[in-house]
């Protein structure tokens, strides 16, 4: 951590937040081991069928995302000013400077960092990121994401998703089980009724453990978006130059409504947004937080720590 | 206690009588400058209070301490505005908030629509709307009237919204712990009569 980063502090709401997530996931896991040992299914297979895909995933995330997402590795002579502000990025940072730096040629404004570790991670933007953000606001985004390759986000979600994956793949296997007889649905008269029972009680309990995993990643994973905010502001010293950015990569500028506040009174259209207030189902099952509630954090670190920042 | 309330930590939600004592600190920043003049708009029914709102206002203004002067507004829309004008900022807001009150406590809130201040911001003009419904501001800064533009319901090319400073404006207003709105909620309010 950097002088900035001590004397701004830890967020240790964040962080028990983060470790109460953890310590529930952890109970799914011991959940669904113990719902595999109370039916006594062999379901060995899956299981190493889920680590085979999370280790791969572990291992060859980068390569697969650079070529899914068409981002193309660039040379310090062909981008020599995102390098050289990754560079002095990374060098606050405490890290290396990322193996791969690289683009997309598409104008919706992104960024991403990928890699088991700093080392070999990578650092992806958009054409479009680069053309609409002025410089300040370029760097708080890239402080963003070398936050994330120092907190090692990449390796901590693909373990936290092992679960899921797990989970999910189970949750498959006896759906077809029971479409094709495989719960002992044939033998119930000969007292598998009892068997029959015990699988769908295990069903039950797989899918429960299957969506209670997955909200505690997305969890998770909003939580690892605020602590990569907050480190990206200690890198950079501005966090108000990505909350800026933040708006405007999530189009907020757009979606500024023309009407007039009488109009709409009239429609009486605006009853609907109180309704809609507090948490939804989405705001659960999504991996980032809202922009709003981002933006906010990161004024109130800037609001509580000017004296800091603007040193 | 602090365990709990970092698992499950929200703001309490601000009434908008508290919302309204905030814009009085906010209006104390560097980087606005207060205008004398304010507005609570409202939506008039056919009840005995709407009839005579002069009178009302006058009444409701003997309730409140430095009374700043007042006029009524209307427009298009039918809707009402009681602009308060002429008064230090800090008299602006603890009128509105009485007379809010007031309105409230006569069963005729549900009429408030919201409350307007009014500053400049980076050298532009720009209207500071409490939108009474959901208890939260947000910034509004149209840009320079043209002859052309008569229409009050949407902007036309010709005329638009400084989107770039309202959204640094809202941050301001968030930085400030005031409750901001959503921006799809930033509705307009064209040609306001003050």
């Amino acid at each position: 951590m950097n002088e900035r980063g001590k004397a701004i502090g830890k967020d240790h709401g964040l962080t028990i937040r983060m470790i109460f997530t953890g310590f529930l996931l952890a109970l799914t896991y011991v959940a669904l081991f113990g719902i595999l040992l109370f039916t006594g299914l062999p379901f060995e297979l899956v299981i190493i069928m889920g680590i085979g895909m999370v280790f791969f995933q572990y291992f060859f995330s980068d390569k697969l995302v650079l070529k899914t997402t068409g981002a193309k590795v660039v040379t310090n002579t062909e981008e020599p000013k995102l390098h050289e502000i990754i560079e002095r990025l990374s060098v606050e940072a405490k890290i290396p400077k990322p193996k791969n730096i690289a683009i997309m040629e598409v104008e919706v404004p992104n960024a991403f960092a990928t890699g088991r570790s700093p080392k070999q991670a990578t650092v992806a933007v958009t054409r479009g990121l680069l053309n609409r953000l002025n410089e300040e606001e370029l760097e708080a985004v890239l402080g963003h994401e070398l936050a994330h390759v120092k907190n090692r986000d990449v390796a901590v979600m693909t373990w936290a998703s092992l679960i899921v994956v797990v989970s999910g793949y189970l949750m498959q296997m006896m759906f077809w089980m029971s479409l094709f007889g495989g719960f002992g649905g044939g033998h119930r008269r000969e007292g598998g009724g009892q068997i029959w029972a015990m699988i769908m009680m295990a069903y039950i309990g797989i899918i429960i453990v299957y969506f209670v995993s997955q909200m505690l990643t997305m969890a998770l994973s909003r939580y690892r978006e605020y602590a990569a905010d907050r480190d990206g502001a200690i890198i950079t010293g501005t966090p108000q130059a990505l909350a800026s950015a933040l708006q405007k990569i999530s189009g907020q500028i757009a979606i500024i409504p023309e009407k007039d506040l009488r109009q709409v009174e009239h429609a009486n259209a605006f009853f609907i947004v109180p309704a809609l207030q507090g948490m939804s189902i989405a705001s659960m099952m999504s991996s980032h937080p809202s922009t709003e509630s981002r933006v906010e954090r990161l004024m109130e670190i800037q609001r509580n720590n000017w004296h800091i920042l603007s040193r | 206690m602090f365990f709990l309330r970092s698992l499950f930590s929200k703001t309490p939600k601000l009434t908008a009588s508290e919302i309204l004592k905030k814009i009085s600190l906010f209006a104390e920043l560097e980087a606005v400058t207060p205008h004398t003049k304010a507005a609570i708009l409202l939506s008039p029914d056919d009840r005995e209070f709407f009839r005579d709102l002069h009178n009302t206002v006058i009444h409701l203004m003997d309730q409140t301490k430095n009374p700043p002067q007042f006029k009524l507004g209307s427009d298009d829309h039918g809707t009402k505005w009681i602009i308060l004008e002429k008064a230090p900022f800090h008299d602006l807001v603890t009128a509105i908030d009485d007379i809010s009150a007031a309105i409230w406590v006569q069963e005729t809130g549900d009429r408030m629509i919201a409350a307007i201040f009014k500053g400049t911001f980076e050298k532009e003009e720009s209207y500071w709307i409490c939108n009474y419904r959901t208890a939260r501001f947000y910034p509004f800064i149209p840009e320079k009237k043209t002859e052309s533009n008569e229409d009050h319901n949407m902007a036309p090319a010709s005329r638009g919204r400084n989107h770039e400073k309202e959204m640094a404006l809202g941050q301001l207003f968030r930085s400030s712990g005031l409750p901001v709105e959503t921006p799809e909620n930033w509705f307009a309010l064209w040609d306001a009569p003050f």
